[in-house]
């Protein structure tokens, strides 16, 4: 709850913090914002060059090659953001120490604005990807607007998620490493470039791996236009809860030391 | 003790706080001890005391300095008065609105303009948005950047970045101010700026507490003082009073050579000695005759060379030299300048070089001992019997009022008319 005021009462500083974090990651440069949707794109592309012609998909839920690079690009829309709330989110203290040693805000926000700084970023990703499938489809309608509906979940997961990391990893600095490692796993291990059929029956399972339910939450929307499964949304939900709660529940237990390691 | 002073007025309590930190090879043992603090079993670390068992009160309206050398613990106190660092013990009541600079730098973007640095910097200290608008015109005009307000910052001189800095941070709402060291910047016509700025805070009844090394500013506008001596309160009192307590051991410091620094084996620099004759032992003793290594100024001294010929040598020269910590040379003499011939020496002996009274002021100096032929060939050809350079440490202490450097010499005043 102590929070929860706190979000209320800095929520100009959110704003400001995340809105320089986005616009200097572009200040300066000719293409501007543009490469917001660029950067997506060219992944979601090479991964999609790999995985429809060097290792041809297996028939299943995916079809056609168009078919499944749409299929992948989806997967990867909420990937781009959890990787990166995660990796800049994890030293997020450390980098922004100057903040944390000279003034009095609280620290919980750090994460949170990069989250939102990488939330701003997928919002670019989503519109290139209604116009890549506009390209191959021809036809849109406006289901896809749901998704701000997902967003504030998963904005809180990955919330939850920074703030775990970023704590943990003022007092022991080899757990910024160790994410690294654990995203490229999470990421091979989850239905993002791999149809869910697949996969085995282990890495589909929704209370296992949150990216089961969440890319699926996300092709739905965006892709087959449909409501989301029920089940789905609960586990999302779910894993948000959980994360969120250990992240609140581990930094309240730490913060009045980190500015002491930091 | 509470009672006698107006509780209404009193804005900032400090009650025996101390802040320790644990020491950093003990990090890996950091994350178990959160979930063990409640057990209660985390005294046994190692850990190092930044600042131990303060306690001051500040009434509304004082203008409160921190003075001490670097280290004692200022910039922590005000950390934890600002709420960003917690204490380790005891405990802080701030009533009223804090505004912290504590560095007038962090946080400014350096892509960004000086004008959304302002919003970015006035959010840091906990402004809303129509509240840094109100502000934003009174900031652009107190920082005189004029046109350079909407250049990234990253064009900006460093005094042009400082400016920019300090004209937010003068700007924002508060009963309590804490400033570190941050009066001192910019150019000679800025700081008369800001030190008008802070006045004019003075003059409004707002409390500031300051922590700075510029005596000047601290006797110019705060009425009282807190010397703090590694992380206690050393003085807490008026402002003249606890300046002149922190100046006298300012000075004491000053000409002390620390321990890391004595040359314990003495060594001769001069490769060429020949050893005709050697140092055995060179001792500082006072008029009694006992062995001391600290002299009061004015008390007497002598300095006992004891050496060893291993054939006859015909007088010889020894000389005994001073030095202060910074290579200063304050005092010499020899035989040979006291016109003494010592004939010709053989055996074990010893030499006493008697000072009746030693005028050297507050400080540690050098001694270095030396047997050479004659005068002319230790200064032209520097061939020593032996020398032992820099290798003795005596220790002077002076009274206040015997004046400071490195000389004393009895005086008195007189106040003549015209």
């Amino acid at each position: 709850m102590h929070i929860l005021k706190e979000l209320l009462e800095s929520r100009f500083l959110i704003w400001t913090l995340s809105v320089y974090d986005f616009r200097s990651q572009y200040l300066g440069s000719m293409l501007g914002f543009l490469w917001a949707m660029i950067k997506p794109l060219v992944m979601a592309g090479i991964y999609v060059l790999i995985f429809s012609s060097v290792i041809p998909p297996e028939n299943g839920s995916a079809g056609s090659t168009s078919q499944f690079g749409l299929y992948v690009f989806a997967g990867m829309l909420p990937w781009f953001v959890i990787q990166e709330s995660v990796q800049r989110g994890s030293t997020v203290l450390l980098d922004q120490a100057h903040l944390v040693r000279h003034h009095n805000i609280p620290l919980h926000i750090l994460p949170l604005h990069i989250v939102i700084s990488a939330t701003v970023s997928g919002l670019y990703a989503i519109i290139v990807f209604m116009a890549v499938k506009l390209f191959f489809v021809h036809e849109i309608n406006p289901f896809f607007l749901l998704i701000v509906f997902a967003l504030p979940a998963q904005i809180l997961f990955c919330w939850g998620l920074a703030m775990l990391i970023s704590t943990a990893n003022v007092f022991i600095r080899d757990i910024s490493h160790l994410t690294m490692a654990m995203l490229t796993i999470w990421f091979f291990a989850s239905p993002i470039v791999f149809a869910v059929d697949n996969l085995p029956w282990y890495l589909t399972l929704p209370w296992l791996n949150p990216l089961v339910s969440l890319t699926a939450i996300y092709r739905d929307l965006l892709l087959f236009q449909r409501i989301p499964h029920l089940v789905d949304i609960i586990f999302f939900s779910l894993h948000t809860l959980v994360v969120l709660a250990a992240g609140t529940v581990f930094y309240q237990r730490t913060y009045k030391e980190v500015v002491d390691w930091v | 003790m509470r009672e006698i002073v107006d509780a209404t007025k009193v804005q900032v309590v400090v009650k025996n706080i101390s802040k320790s930190y644990r020491a950093y090879n003990s990090r890996a043992s950091v994350l178990s001890s959160f979930f063990r603090r409640s057990a209660g079993d985390a005294s046994e670390e190692k850990r190092s005391t930044a600042l131990d068992d303060i306690t001051f009160d500040v009434t509304e309206g004082e203008c409160l300095g921190l003075i001490g050398r670097n280290g004692s613990g200022k910039s922590t106190l005000l950390r934890i008065l600002a709420g960003i660092v917690s204490p380790s013990h005891g405990a802080v009541e701030m009533r009223g609105r804090i505004s912290a600079v504590l560095d007038i730098q962090s946080g400014l973007h350096p892509r960004m303009t000086g004008r959304q640095n302002i919003f970015l910097k006035g959010a840091l200290y906990g402004l809303r948005k129509r509240e840094i608008k109100k502000r934003l015109d009174q900031i652009i005009s107190f920082s005189g950047l004029g046109d350079y307000i909407d250049h990234p910052l990253n064009t900006y001189s460093t005094g042009m970045v400082i400016r920019l800095g300090f004209a937010i941070a003068m700007h924002m709402d508060f009963d309590i101010l804490l400033m570190d060291e941050i009066l001192s910047v910019g150019d000679i016509v800025f700081q008369r700026q800001c030190l008008g700025k802070v006045k004019s805070f003075m003059s409004q009844g707002k409390t500031i507490i300051i922590a700075t090394h510029n005596l000047g500013d601290v006797s110019a506008i705060c009425q009282r003082v807190i010397f703090l001596k590694s992380g206690r309160v050393q003085h807490d009192g008026k402002t003249e009073t606890v300046l002149k307590d922190y100046w006298d051991i300012c000075e004491r410091e000053q000409n002390k050579i620390p321990r890391a620094l004595h040359p314990f084996n003495p060594e001769n620099v001069y490769g060429t000695d020949t050893k005709e004759i050697a140092i055995r032992r060179v001792d500082l003793l006072d008029g009694d005759g006992l062995q001391q290594d600290t002299f009061n100024t004015g008390e007497a001294v002598q300095v006992r060379i004891r050496f060893q010929c291993s054939r006859k040598v015909a007088n010889p020269l020894f000389r005994v030299q001073f030095f202060r910590n910074d290579g200063l040379w304050v005092h010499g003499t020899n035989t040979s300048r006291a016109s003494i011939d010592l004939g010709e020496l053989e055996g074990d002996g010893e030499i006493i070089l008697h000072y009746e009274k030693m005028n050297l002021l507050e400080g540690d100096y050098y001694i270095t001992v030396g047997i050479w032929p004659d005068e002319y060939r230790s200064s032209f050809t520097d061939i020593a019997y032996d020398c032992h350079q820099w290798s003795y440490v005596i220790h002077m202490k002076s009274r206040r009022e015997d004046g400071g450097g490195i000389a004393f010499s009895p005086f008195s005043w007189h106040l003549g008319g015209k």
